[in-house]
């Protein structure tokens, strides 16, 4: 299954290089911290434009990296033919996700706490592992990138798209860091 | 009046039968449209209705159909087994009778007699409409139920038929649930198979979609236990996608673990990128970048192998494109480096760099 994966790792590189391109001639005065959220920057978006409007995840990268200027130049820089449509989106996806958490606070506030019983060892345990499991999805909610709006099953889905395409980002940026230290250290 | 010798039982798998055949017909339909499946039989049959001194029965038929469906000879009746937009009725009808099918044109007036047709229609139709509603979600728990109920179809249990009809969803989807193990009533206990129905029955089922769920064995049966289960058979399907993707989940049976470990791996993964990202920041120092400060460097020098500081540091995007063998070796202006000719240039070259390192870099992978 080689094809598929270096197809999106192509795409990754390509869109990075282009990212770290607009930071070009600043590069020698900034600091190694800006230099490192320069390159994460360009790495993220980068990713999420190999994605561009399809996945939540994707969106909501773009729509946080637009917030400030660094973010805007490189996603328009990145995704300048569909830079508008995206932006659309993204701003939808601002509005659609307060939306959804205003929902979501009437919803808990209307919830009506069920009363345990003098529950059998089964039913605990049961309670308890939907705890767990509740607990967890929430955490898996705040690493996934608007993961906050999903609910569960479309959460799901995104974290799998989204570990595939971290992984294809880990890996090229891997395999360049190599590759540039082998340069560096040849020289 | 050929029906009036019919029995109820006769009529019932009569209608059934029509029902079928209207499926059946309208199978690859992919616009369901329940008002076109109306209009067809009630010009038919509207003027062949007349009152029927089984008034009890046609009051039940009009409301609930699909009773008859599985209480009598008819115990082959699984649900309908949404697959996607695709509408399969359960074909396998051992109808027994043969003076059944044997008269296709009674049937007419036999519905005609016993219903108004168009509730009948109006239900067919509505079992297809159900699917282009969306309960895509379900398919996979009714799949999984006629399976498990046609597994059960040659069990001789004879249980009394329970039809409970749900109450509304949100988007106004009436269920109708049968518990098919239950349903092998024959003859006698018929009748009083319908008077228990009648009972547990709502109502009012006026004119909305139904979608016909099989609840299993033991398992209770009403809306919301339903669609909570089809919900949770989504999710698993879906964690096993995500079992193949993180390493070492292959043991890992229950949700909470699996939660754990894809944490742990997204967790790890990003942080990778952090660490990576930083690693290449540090590569791309120039000798004569003053500016990095003495207190951030030392954090990180720790971690990076004493070969990257060398102080013939070239731009990092100069020596990517060396590493492309692009551009000649010489260290030029971070802006002028990339042209986009080098980019271009760089896929055509890029997979044989993927494909010669990789061998190199399987040390490095991440497992």
């Amino acid at each position: 299954m080689r094809a598929p994966r270096s197809v999106l790792k192509q795409q990754f590189l390509k869109k990075w290089m282009m990212g770290l391109q607009v930071f070009g001639s600043a590069k020698q005065s900034m600091s190694i911290l800006e230099r490192k959220k320069a390159i994460k920057l360009s790495a993220d978006i980068a990713l999420a434009s190999t994605r561009a409007g399809r996945t939540c995840w994707s969106r909501a990268i773009i729509a946080d990296a637009s917030k400030d200027d660094d973010g805007k130049v490189l996603v328009q820089h990145l995704l300048s033919p569909e830079s508008e449509r995206l932006k659309k989106a993204s701003t939808g996806l601002a509005m659609e996700n307060k939306r959804v958490r205003c929902k979501k606070i009437l919803k808990r506030s209307c919830c009506i706490k069920r009363v345990r019983k003098g529950a059998s060892k089964v039913v605990l345990a049961k309670s308890i592992s939907k705890r767990i499991v509740k607990r967890r999805t929430q955490v898996l909610k705040s690493l996934v990138p608007g993961g906050e709006f999903m609910d569960d099953i479309s959460l799901i889905e995104e974290t799998l798209d989204y570990m595939v395409s971290l992984r294809a980002q880990v890996d090229v940026m891997r395999r360049s860091l190599a590759k540039a230290t082998e340069v560096v250290n040849g020289k | 009046m050929f029906c009036m010798d019919m029995t109820v039982l006769e009529r019932q798998q009569a209608r059934f039968k029509w029902l079928l055949q209207q499926q059946q017909e309208n199978n690859h339909v992919s616009q369901y449209d329940p008002l076109e499946l109306c209009s067809v039989p009630t010009d038919l049959f509207h003027g062949f209705f007349d009152h029927e001194s089984m008034n009890g029965d046609r009051i039940d038929w009009k409301k609930q159909p699909e009773i008859y469906l599985g209480n009598n000879d008819l115990p082959n009746y699984g649900g309908f087994s949404l697959n996607g937009t695709e509408f399969v009725a359960s074909n396998k009808m051992d109808f027994g009778e043969s003076e059944v099918t044997a008269r296709p044109l009674e049937f007419d007036h036999c519905l005609s007699r016993t219903s108004s047709c168009q509730t009948g229609v109006v239900e067919a139709a509505k079992i297809e409409r159900v699917v282009s509603v969306n309960v895509a979600g379900e398919d996979v728990t009714l799949m999984e139920n006629k399976e498990s109920n046609l597994g059960r179809r040659d069990n001789s249990n004879k249980r009394k038929a329970e039809f409970i009809a749900a109450e509304e969803c949100d988007d106004k989807i009436q269920e109708v649930v049968e518990d098919e193990s239950k349903a092998k009533e024959k003859g006698s206990t018929e009748i009083s198979a319908d008077s228990s129905m009648e009972n547990q029955k709502t109502p009012a089922l006026p004119n909305t979609d139904y979608i016909h769920v099989r609840a299993r064995r033991g398992q209770a049966t009403d809306s919301h236990s339903l669609s909570e289960r089809a919900r949770r058979e989504k999710i698993s399907k879906k964690m096993k996608c995500l079992q193949d993707l993180v390493p070492g989940c292959n043991k890992i049976a229950g949700r909470a673990g699996m939660l754990d470990e894809i944490i742990n791996y997204v967790q790890s993964l990003q942080s990778q990128v952090e660490f990576l990202s930083m690693k290449i920041a540090a590569v791309n120092r120039t000798p004569d970048n003053v500016n990095f400060s003495g207190e951030e460097l030392p954090a990180y020098i720790g971690s990076f192998p004493a070969a990257t500081m060398s102080s013939t540091i070239a731009n990092f995007p100069a020596a990517l494109t060396d590493t492309f063998q692009l551009v000649p070796e010489k260290v030029t202006s971070s802006s002028a480096f990339i042209h986009g000719v080098c980019l271009d240039h760089s896929l055509d070259h890029v997979r044989p760099f993927w494909d010669a390192d990789s061998q190199n870099l399987q040390n490095l992978g991440f497992h």
